[in-house]
């Protein structure tokens, strides 16, 4: 039934003429789906800190946050495959976002203490800061809108690792932990907006 | 509000050119799908919490717990000493 309802229309869609001579394919999609992605589990950060104890019943919403890096990781490998060049900064991403989510869910497993997945988590951010900013969009400053919205990605790793190093000098609140989230939702949010405002996508 | 004003006011005249790759990879509509995402998760989480009774509520933080055990074992030290 699906089949035959969605046929239909996606035949429908297809038919549909090109948006702004050109619609945001390859290698510029993923910047949305990575935004997507990350606003959708900041939310669910954020969510997860009002719920409380509610949160944990269920162990795979424990599990989202890492499963969520990890799967990131598997995009950013996917990307690092497919785009023809940049397979060294991509890469590098993949391996934070894979060590990321594999070091989150031994915390939540209780495996290892919150001190040890941050001893990676912080200098794990800085350098995806670095790497997404200075080296991935390396133009002059307001010169290259990819460059500059690039560049916001960048801050935002900063801005993820200055919240951890709070959390660390002062003991960890529920606020913090939401603010966390709200800076994972603002790290997607600028992946959206280097989508939206790259040069050729309207 | 976006996706309004980029079809509305920024590109009037590109309504028209609509493809299924825009829809699907737009960050307006990117931004759609994952509120009504998030909707489907969440209202459940937040009838189980309005369910919920107060002692069911009380750590907020999951790293809240991992605090009080660390302030209950510099307790213990202080005691001790």
């Amino acid at each position: 039934m699906i089949a035959a309802v969605s046929g239909p229309l996606l035949d429908l869609a297809r038919t549909l003429p090109a948006h702004g001579g050109g619609a945001s394919v390859g290698s510029l999609a993923g910047h949305a789906f990575f935004g997507a992605g990350f606003l959708f589990v900041g939310s669910l950060l954020v969510v997860e800190t009002l719920a409380g104890p509610v949160w944990s019943r269920e162990r795979l919403r424990t599990m989202a946050w890492p499963a969520a890096l990890m799967l990131a990781g598997v995009g950013m490998l996917i990307v690092a495959h497919l785009q023809p060049n940049q397979k060294a900064v991509h890469l590098t991403l993949a391996i934070l976002l894979l060590l990321g989510g594999l070091f989150e869910a031994r915390y939540r497993v209780g495996d290892i203490s919150r001190a040890a997945a941050d001893a990676f988590a912080i200098p794990a951010l800085i350098v995806a800061g670095i790497v997404v900013g200075p080296m991935h969009a390396n133009a002059p400053l307001f010169q290259s809108a990819a460059a500059d919205t690039h560049l916001l990605v960048g801050v935002m790793g900063f801005v993820l690792a200055g919240i951890r190093l709070t959390q660390i000098r002062w003991r960890p609140t529920a606020a913090l932990d939401a603010t966390f989230g709200v800076g994972v939702m603002a790290l997607g949010m600028s992946l959206l907006i280097a989508q939206q405002f790259h040069a050729g996508h309207h | 509000m976006w996706d309004l004003l980029e079809h509305a006011v920024f590109a009037r005249s590109d309504v028209g050119h609509l493809t299924l790759t825009h829809i699907l990879t737009g960050p307006a509509h990117l931004m759609i799908f994952t509120g009504f995402a998030l909707c489907v998760v969440c209202i459940p989480i937040a009838l189980q919490v309005a369910a919920a009774r107060t002692d069911q509520l009380e750590s907020l933080s999951p790293n809240a717990e991992a605090a009080e055990e660390l302030q209950g074992s510099l307790g213990v030290a202080e005691a001790a000493e």
